[in-house]
């Protein structure tokens, strides 16, 4: 479980989170939600060890997550950033990289590695295209490919700083159901989404941001949720008449 | 599958070839038999056994050493700057080097061993003024090459001045901003040999730290890469690479662009040899762009970096409009 306490973090010596506590617990699909600049991707990198904190305590399983060497965190916590460059790579090289924190001195990967790069490429959906390079894929598809690498990394914790952009509607679906199935595996699972309707109809609870703060963690379906996020966003949230589905609609 | 083995085969048989061909050929228009029946018979007084051993030797290991180290240090920094245009030339680390080689030729013109360690120092210096100028105009792809067009012109500047202050350094500083194996001699082989070996190796072990990198900052991190540490000793492997090749034959232009370029053509989709390749490619360019110096117009020789300039420039040119194809590819 990763545990923040009033964790404070930023850029060039500016906060943009403040004093922030929450959970992340195995089993769960978190979505982070929040209006562009509330400190979304800013959280995730703190706790994937891209920013160090200036103030509060993270800990993963009570380890002190900032004293933990990058290779050990890594092995923990695997992380899809929103910046998704595209290397001279194929897919296969690119998922591999996943397994970068597990490789020995002599930087090879084993059958067991090989292996793992294999599965994680064909629970992205990607495997078909595992000797494609990225620049010859679209958007779409390299999305899963850096899906392939985090899933490669096999770790207990999961962050995916929005792994729903340039996805069709049935792939952004597709995502999220193979996103619920690993934490229904025992992971944490972390993603920020700007989608409302996706993250309340796939998430198991939400972490709602405003300006760098916790306004509030909402379970889809209970009825001060709509409220909560209405309030933050600016807009209404709908249930259409499917049960779990939901539409965002002005004031 | 047998694609790779194949391509090193046929590259280091070319290579090979080329060797050969330097060793026996030239523009003096020595008979090869001349060559060969001096070898045989062992005779060091000999003129075919003084020019192969003295000349065209050390210059075809000198041709060898400086193109593989260009060739490695150009592939390092593209990859490292995320730039397929970035190379040693364009980006002003020769220029770094050159201007420190200079200095040390200027000042200590008999301390050989002093060249390679001033031209890594400078070509260093250069770097970090390109990555510091590029960091904080603002690191883009077009930023990072005008940065290095520009710490380029003014180290040339420098040189330009060192020359007027010394006059006596202008004789070298014209072959020397040419580039060319022409004064390549076994003294200054052997001052530079272990550093580039030692330069090459390390390239060699941080292949897959290279290809985590190419991921960009934050994947690399990701992966529990110390991203900023290994940026740190990929820019300093390649500026002494550069240095290596800078100390042997000058501001080689071109070497670093293009053999990287040609290894990604041969090997698209495998990163990990790709190193490898584009050092063989490196190496055969400047073998072979140094004989067709000397043979095309025998008896006169044209200097192997205008030779490598009339290559260079065009393609540089393709380079630039298959970039900007890309853009708008990955735009639509």
């Amino acid at each position: 479980m990763i545990a923040l306490d009033r964790l404070c973090a930023g850029y060039g010596g500016r906060a943009k989170l403040f004093d922030l506590s929450l959970t992340l617990r195995p089993g769960v699909l978190t979505g982070i939600v929040g209006p562009n600049g509330s400190g979304k991707s800013t959280l995730l990198k703190a706790v994937a060890g891209l920013l160090m904190p200036m103030g509060g305590q993270m800990t993963l399983d009570g380890q002190d997550l900032t004293r933990m060497p990058p290779k050990e965190r890594a092995r923990k916590i695997a992380f899809m950033p929103q910046s998704r460059p595209v290397p001279e790579l194929t897919v296969a090289q690119l998922a591999a990289h996943g397994r970068y924190p597990h490789l020995g001195a002599r930087r090879a990967l084993s059958a067991q590695d090989r292996a793992l790069v294999s599965e994680a490429m064909t629970r992205a959906g990607i495997a078909q295209h595992a000797g494609t390079l990225l620049s010859e894929l679209s958007g779409g598809e390299r999305q899963r490919a850096y899906l392939a690498m985090l899933l490669a990394q096999d770790a207990p914790c999961l962050l995916l700083d929005e792994p729903a952009a340039f996805l069709d509607p049935g792939a952004q679906l597709d995502l999220m159901r193979l996103l619920r199935l690993l934490a229904s595996e025992g992971r944490a699972v972390a993603v920020v989404l700007h989608d409302l309707p996706l993250a309340l109809s796939c998430c198991d609870e939400l972490l709602v941001l405003r300006a760098g703060r916790l306004a509030g963690c909402a379970i889809p379906g209970a009825p001060e949720t709509a409220e909560l996020l209405g309030e933050i966003f600016g807009v209404r949230i709908v249930p259409a008449q499917e049960p779990g589905v939901y539409a965002v609609a002005g004031r | 599958m047998r694609r790779k083995p194949l391509l090193f085969g046929a590259l280091l048989a070319l290579l090979l070839a080329a060797c050969a061909a330097s060793l026996l050929l030239g523009a003096s228009g020595l008979p090869a038999g001349e060559i060969l029946t001096a070898l045989r018979s062992g005779d060091s007084a000999a003129r075919g056994y003084l020019i192969l051993v003295h000349i065209r030797l050390p210059r075809l290991l000198g041709a060898l050493v400086a193109g593989a180290c260009l060739a490695c240090a150009g592939s390092m920094l593209q990859s490292v700057l995320g730039n397929p245009l970035a190379s040693p030339g364009i980006i002003g680390v020769n220029s770094g080097a050159g201007l420190a080689a200079l200095l040390a030729m200027v000042f200590a013109p008999r301390a050989f061993a002093a060249v390679p360690l001033c031209a890594f120092a400078g070509a260093l210096l250069a770097v970090l003024l390109v990555c510091g100028v590029s960091a904080l105009v603002g690191a883009s792809r077009s930023t990072l090459i005008l940065s290095g067009v520009a710490v380029s012109t003014m180290l040339g500047a420098l040189m330009d001045a060192v020359v007027t202050f010394w006059p006596d350094a202008a004789v070298s500083r014209s072959s020397f901003s040419i580039g060319g194996f022409e004064g390549v001699t076994l003294e200054r082989l052997a001052a530079v040999a272990p550093l580039a070996a030692l330069g090459l190796l390390a390239a060699l072990l941080l292949r897959t730290e290279l290809s985590v990198l190419s991921m960009g900052e934050e994947a690399a991190r990701s992966v529990g890469l110390r991203a900023g540490l290994f940026r740190a000793l990929l820019l300093t492997d390649a500026a002494l690479l550069c240095a290596c090749a800078v100390s042997l034959c000058g501001l080689l232009g071109f070497v670093g662009l293009i053999a990287p370029h040609i290894a990604r053509l041969l090997l698209p989709r495998d990163a990990r040899a790709r190193l490898p390749a584009a050092a063989l490619c490196g190496a055969l360019l400047c073998a072979a762009c140094d004989l067709a110096a000397r043979l095309l117009f025998a008896p006169y020789e044209l200097p192997v970096g205008i030779l490598l300039s009339l290559l260079g420039v065009p393609f540089f040119l393709a380079l630039l409009f298959s970039q900007k194809r890309r853009n708008r590819h990955d735009c639509a």
